[in-house]
């Protein structure tokens, strides 16, 4: 019988003892989000993988300062994000993102799509334009907050600020966007 | 008016596509500590400056008060590189395994800065990871062959046996290797370079780009054999006999 997984705490603990295994399970499960957050803030998938990788080596060397009983991934982001910012080397690169490609038209074999699921495509396709649109800052806490699907704290980790300043910049960024959207519907 | 903006931005999500994530577990692993330390002992930022000083302190006392040696290594053997000298403690280690980076094998050559030496053993197999520290020409690059049968586990981390390569020729002193009371160490060769090999406790030091002395900070609970081929300078760190040591080092190519 497969256990059930445990929970980020004790993995923390057993690593603390000195248990490597555990921390491996912390590693696999975090990569992602590691790696994804020091993506945007570095533009770099070299560059992220870098300090994601450092970031996992530092966090362990400071097991010993974690709070027991406090959320691991949002003080794990922290020092993976500050290891990203160490390694920015330009302030201008963004991150390049992409939208999972839709088949244009019916390609060989495969059934045309729906036109409801087509609409929805162009619909998801000119909302993240817009996110794409919008000035740095803004895109930031947008794609933390939704696409990363980060906490406020781990966001406010993540861009290095407060928590409040993310909920500012977070209200102000979808202002924009929904200014933005209404103007596109006028042109419609 | 509610617009469901939130709502659609979390359905987006799974649609966007970030650079595929890399096998961050099999980088992180061997570079971890046998045990993360309790409560830091030094600031983050003073902390290697810490290391150093210590190491430091170690060689200063062993050059004084310990008959080194080293003279016999580095003069009537050259190999160069390299330097050994007893010492009565060795220096506290937080046990990590500070390898570097850990870099694709087709690009290692191109950081380390020079030539990788490879071993054809076939029991041996290929490498299952390759490392940089530093930068060239004082790069080290270190190979990881991970625990396998023959190959017991040396580390925190799944590693098997260490293949370490440096440019030797350009620094008598590059590493020096502190040897403990218990430890043997035995003068050989692998082919016309002379070698060492070294039972029981040891620790490295090592000379970083900027030339300060800092402790390698790992103590293996292993075996090893020192050699050089051309201007390289070769340590092979694992749990096997001096036999099979030597048959590995002889198949570098």
């Amino acid at each position: 019988m497969v256990g059930r997984p445990l929970p980020d705490g004790e993995l923390v603990s057993r690593a603390k003892r000195g248990e490597a295994a555990a921390y491996e399970d912390l590693v696999r499960r975090h990569a992602r989000i590691a790696f994804r957050t020091a993506y945007l803030i570095t533009g770099s998938a070299a560059d992220a993988e870098e300090a994601a990788q450092d970031g996992f080596v530092k966090a362990h060397g400071a097991l010993g300062r974690f709070r027991p009983g406090a959320p691991f991934r949002p003080w794990l982001l922290q020092i993976v994000a500050n290891e990203a910012r160490n390694r920015r080397r330009s302030a201008g690169r963004r991150a390049a993102l992409a939208l999972r490609a839709v088949a244009e038209g019916p390609s060989e074999g495969a059934a045309p799509l729906p036109e409801r699921a087509l609409l929805a495509a162009e619909e998801r396709a000119a909302l993240f334009d817009a996110v794409e649109a919008l000035e740095e800052r803004d895109r930031l806490v947008i794609v933390c907050r939704y696409l990363l699907d980060l906490s406020e704290a781990e966001t406010a980790a993540a861009l290095g600020c407060r928590r409040g300043t993310v909920k500012s910049r977070l209200s102000r960024a979808l202002e924009r966007l929904r200014a933005a959207e209404g103007v596109e519907a006028l042109h419609a | 008016m509610p617009d469901r903006l939130e709502e659609r931005l979390r359905a987006l999500a799974p649609e966007v596509e970030f650079p595929p994530t890399p096998e961050l577990a099999a980088a992180v692993l061997p570079r971890l500590a046998e045990r993360p330390a309790r409560r830091p002992l030094f600031a983050p930022a003073h902390r290697s400056l810490a290391l150093a000083a210590v190491a430091l302190a170690v060689l200063a006392a062993a050059a004084a008060a310990v008959p080194p040696i080293r003279d016999a290594v580095g003069d009537l053997l050259g190999l160069r590189g390299a330097t050994v000298q007893r010492v009565p403690r060795l220096p506290a280690s937080p046990g990590r395994v500070d390898l570097g980076r850990s870099v694709p094998l087709a690009t290692a050559a191109r950081r380390a800065g020079f030539e990788i030496r490879l071993p054809a053993d076939r029991a041996l197999g290929r490498p299952d990871g390759a490392y940089v520290r530093g930068r060239p020409p004082l790069a080290q690059l270190t190979l990881i062959y991970r625990p396998r049968s023959g190959l017991r586990r040396i580390a925190a981390g799944p590693v098997g046996l260490l293949l370490t390569q440096f440019r030797g020729d350009l620094d008598p002193d590059l590493i020096a290797k502190l040897v403990g009371p218990g430890a043997r160490v035995r003068r050989l060769s692998v082919g016309s370079s002379p070698a060492l090999w070294i039972e029981g406790p040891h620790s490295f030091v090592y000379r970083d780009a900027r030339g300060r002395v800092r402790d390698e900070a790992r103590r293996l609970a292993t075996n090893t054999l020192l050699w050089s081929r051309g201007p390289v300078l070769l340590r092979l760190e694992a749990d096997v006999s001096l036999r099979r040591a030597l048959e590995i080092a002889r198949s570098v190519r």
